[in-house]
């Protein structure tokens, strides 16, 4: 176990192993690990934010459905409120048609009616006055008289 | 071992002992002195890191992001294994920190682990190549062991000065413990608790591996009939060795730096 050259010689070739690994080895994967690290890293905050994401995409859905529901809701009873409204407008229209058709027919039954008076007064005063022409043209005796005036009042 | 010249046990674990040695006066394959490199060491350590920085840089070539494969998943636990421990460890800024307590754990951890390799296996390959002698485990040799220590005393000592600057180290080594009137004995007490991180580190990481290793030559000398019960239980024993080793060292490499960084005011 003598100490000799040898000595320097590991020496020499200790330096240069050393140096190549602080050269040529340990930084390179040093930095590849690292970036596989930020690579894992950022994959699993992409996760979360994916994860979140959808989150709120389930909640925006959810919302939205609401309102939606909401909306058809409101719609649909406006559309009940609209309906019986404009039902009631008809019915008020129809009544107000009908009122004034019954006023209409009245007034036309009433003219009918006065038409008809005047027909009748008319027809009244010619057979008046054709009896009492019958009555003046013969002498007329109770019976007689009495006979006209029954067929007087027949014909009317 | 019918054709390896050791015979008896002490023969057998002398010669499992000597390294492979160049000798730099002549070019011979001996000890020279100083002058001599462990090829044994130099090429499985050499090797062994090639190795680990081949795997990782092809891992880094082909990183998938999105479907990694066994081999990608297990290399980027361990980087951020060592990257957490070194930030919890280590306060400062550094780009050095954590790819070296990377390269500390992984190159002693692999050069450990070749203990559990049977002890005459590669010896004995390279034997009918003509290498007489051949030691794999280099975290037995003491010249790996205080290059890797020594390495670390010298980023200490760097990093002290970079972090404090010239003053605050001059301050802190002259004024503490003991208050400015006794500077030498503080000076001497700095001196000796520097010196003695790189001695600690290196001598535990190679006392641990030699003994291992005996122990395996040892059990390479019962019987052939006996080995496999010591040697397993010790081979079972010796994965949590080697990795509690390599992990030592790792950890107090950080420590150490991170404490010469850190101002104590």
């Amino acid at each position: 176990m003598n100490i000799n050259l040898t000595l320097l010689g590991e020496m020499l070739t200790f330096a240069v192993l050393v140096w190549v690994m602080m050269k040529y080895i340990w930084p390179p994967l040093m930095k590849a690990l690292e970036e596989r690290q930020q690579k894992i890293a950022a994959g699993l905050e992409a996760a979360e934010r994916g994860k979140r994401a959808l989150e709120l995409a389930k909640d925006n859905v959810a919302e939205q459905l609401r309102q939606t529901k909401a909306e058809a809701a409101a719609m649909l009873s406006q559309a009940g409120e609209q309906a019986s409204e404009l039902a009631e407008k008809v019915r008020a229209t129809a009544e107000e048609e009908r009122v004034k058709i019954l006023a209409q027919a009245k007034i036309d039954i009433e003219q009918e009616v006065n038409k008809a008076k005047d027909i009748l007064q008319q027809q009244m005063a010619g057979l008046v006055i054709m009896a009492t022409e019958k009555i003046l043209k013969q002498k007329v005796d109770d019976v007689t008289q009495k006979k006209l005036i029954d067929e007087l009042i027949s014909s009317i | 071992m019918s054709n390896l010249p050791p015979q008896t046990g002490s023969e057998y674990i002398q010669h499992h002992l000597e390294h492979y040695q160049l000798n730099l006066h002549d070019f011979t394959f001996g000890d020279g002195g100083f002058w001599t490199l462990n090829l044994d060491t130099l090429l499985i350590s050499i090797f062994t890191g090639l190795v680990f920085l081949g795997v990782f840089y092809f891992i880094v070539r082909k990183f998938k992001s999105d479907n990694p494969g066994k081999l990608q998943v297990a290399v980027e636990m361990l980087f951020e294994a060592i990257d957490k421990m070194v930030r919890e460890i280590f306060h400062g800024k550094s780009l050095l920190m954590a790819p070296l307590a990377l390269t500390v754990f992984i190159w002693i951890f692999l050069l450990n682990a070749y203990d559990l390799l049977p002890v005459d296996l590669i010896p004995r390959i390279l034997f009918f190549f003509g290498v007489g002698h051949f030691r794999d485990l280099a975290t037995n040799d003491p010249n790996l062991t205080f290059a890797l220590s020594f390495s670390v005393f010298l980023l200490v000592i760097f990093y002290n000065f970079k972090a404090k600057g010239w003053k605050n180290v001059a301050k802190e080594a002259l004024t503490e413990p003991f208050g400015v009137w006794l500077f030498p004995i503080n000076f001497i007490f700095r001196i000796i608790e520097e010196a003695v991180k790189p001695l600690s580190l290196s001598l535990r990481l190679f006392g641990n591996m030699f003994a291992g290793e005996l122990i395996f030559f040892l059990i390479a000398t019962t019987p052939w009939w006996i080995q496999w019960t010591v040697g397993g239980v010790w081979a079972i024993f010796h994965v949590l060795v080697i990795t509690i080793q390599a992990f030592i060292f790792m950890m107090l490499t950080v420590i150490y730096l991170s404490m010469a960084q850190e101002l104590e005011h």
